[in-house]
């Protein structure tokens, strides 16, 4: 197989809180290669969040290394993670809190095309009303929501936003951390479909955070288990779901309904 | 009622600015002339009476009004151009420097506004410009404390991580997303500074360290009024009422402003 996209190499992160040391992440390897599509399943403080933050350069590992398209980038100042910002994109798990009440959807969803740190990369679309409708229009938007504000839309259009701004800068991974938990239940097929839809169109890798197994084996080909810090199991998701080798698995597989 | 406070501080502020519109156009008598007998009550021409000297009230109430709304103004203006910025960059910087910055703004919150105003009276002698250097100077903790404090807050949400993972410049998101966030907060401590700010103006120049003698202000005619209190109470009357009225107007104004311009409230209400 060719070389991973993005790539960690026995990462550690810790927090120190009043003065205690706590150990996040230990000896993390992760490799997410073009058009792959890898879950991240575990139980609540396991990891999986810092995982990701790690993947973004928004947490400084102690030890190992994180590596974008071959070159390392923890502990880069921030004007020079340009590649990083423009080829991976986030999705958070609450729009509300993640689009600003005070900025309409042109705003917000252009944010990343008015980047100075973005455009001095070069091949970047132009910052036009045009680009961001087409990709409103590509996540089910009309174009005329484009001065709306996100409090005048629904939970599920607003995180068909917050898609639309993590695909507007045409990256190669997306990474979304629990993207349906926050939504209503009767929306979160459709915003998955969309993700999916929208992850397969460009050939885009996707990481997938989620304490639910079933969106996982929904969306995802391979499957990374965390527990306290450790990767303690992966492998392609079907392999990995019938027949689970390590006893976490087992206990987080027991505990999820049926998929 | 929607909206109440904001219709009557807007009336009440309104008024006074009103007042000291017309009161740069026309004036019923020189407020600064002894235009009757002393000690009038109430009546004509002197429809709010006359003071110990023989001054008409209502005109030295309608001078005072804008030199009121000038100082509060002006001075809360000043703290809010200096204390705002400090506050937001105390509030987005994660490292010690933020707090040296919060710390300082406390140490400046400790010294009293009063003592401020007595030592400028002091070396560059009392006047309206000393007075309003003295409430925008003590204004400026309460800027940069509800600066910071709002900023944090909001920099604890999601969006100013997008915009950051976005590849947004710092100076952009302090603009474009922390501000226009803080800005509801804001609003509301500056009117109600205003309010405070015209009070302290008030306490200042009843202590004879706000304007001069010819500048009539609302505090000074207290003071001025203090003599005659028990012969001639009403003369206290009116600035007190013009003080209490224009320090309540901003209050509510504030409050009004809170529920209004806070985008959420405004779909519940």
């Amino acid at each position: 197989m060719n070389a991973p996209i993005l790539e960690l190499r026995g990462v550690d992160v810790t927090f120190r809180r009043r003065g205690e040391v706590f150990r996040a992440l230990h000896e993390v390897d992760l490799a997410i290669h073009r058009g792959e599509r890898i879950g991240i399943v575990g139980g609540s403080g396991s990891g999986k969040t810092t995982i990701a933050r790690t993947l973004l350069g928004l947490v400084r590992p102690s030890a190992g290394e994180v590596l974008f398209r071959g070159r390392r980038i923890d502990g880069l100042p921030e004007r020079q993670l340009a590649d990083l910002r423009q080829g991976v994109s986030m999705v958070f798990q609450d729009p509300n809190s993640s689009l600003n009440p005070r900025m309409n959807l042109r705003g917000i969803v252009g944010e990343p095309l008015r980047s100075p740190l973005l455009r001095a990369r070069g091949n970047l679309p132009p910052d036009t009303d045009v680009t961001v409708e087409a990709v409103l229009a590509s996540v089910g938007l009309d174009a005329e929501v484009l001065r709306r504000f996100p409090h005048q839309l629904s939970g599920g259009q607003r995180q068909r936003v917050a898609i639309a701004r993590a695909l507007v800068s045409e990256p190669d991974v997306l990474i979304a951390d629990e993207p349906v938990s926050a939504l209503d239940v009767s929306v979160r097929a459709q915003v998955l479909n969309l993700l999916s839809d929208a992850v397969s169109e460009r050939g885009l890798a996707l990481v997938l955070i989620s304490h639910d197994l079933a969106v996982v084996g929904h969306l995802c080909d391979q499957v990374v288990v965390v527990e306290r810090g450790r990767v303690v199991e992966s492998g392609p998701t079907r392999q990995v779901f019938d027949d689970p080798q390590h006893p976490y698995t087992h206990d987080l597989l027991a505990a999820s309904l049926p998929i | 009622m929607k909206h109440s406070s904001l219709a009557v501080g807007g009336l009440l502020i309104g008024l006074i600015v009103a007042t000291a519109v017309v009161g740069l156009f026309w004036m019923p008598f020189d407020p600064n002339a002894l235009v009757g007998p002393r000690l009038q009550a109430p009546g004509w021409p002197h429809v709010l009476g006359t003071d110990a000297f023989g001054g008409d009230i209502a005109s030295r109430i309608i001078d005072g009004a804008k030199r009121c709304l000038l100082i509060g103004v002006v001075s809360v203006l000043g703290a809010g151009v200096v204390g705002i910025p400090v506050g937001v960059v105390a509030g987005m910087s994660r490292s010690w420097f933020g707090d040296v910055l919060a710390r300082a703004a406390d140490i400046l919150y400790g010294f009293p506004a009063l003592l401020l105003a007595i030592l400028f009276a002091a070396a560059l002698g009392g006047s309206t410009w000393t007075a309003m250097a003295a409430i925008a100077i003590a204004t400026v903790p309460a800027f940069v404390r509800i600066a910071r404090a709002a900023t944090m807050q909001v920099m604890g949400l999601g969006f100013v991580e997008a915009a950051q993972l976005s590849g947004t410049p710092t100076f952009q998101v302090a603009l474009r997303h922390v501000l226009p966030n803080i800005a509801p907060v804001l609003g509301v401590q500056a009117s109600v500074s205003v309010g405070l700010a015209i009070l302290a103006e008030a306490g200042l120049s009843y202590l004879g360290l706000g304007s001069g003698q010819d500048e009539p202000t609302w505090g000074r005619m207290l003071r001025e009024a203090q003599d005659q209190l028990f012969n001639a109470p009403l003369i206290a009357l009116w600035p007190g009422l013009a003080i209490a009225l224009a320090t309540l107007g901003f209050n509510l104004l504030g409050d009004g402003l809170r529920d209004f311009l806070d985008p959420r409230l405004r779909e519940i209400a």
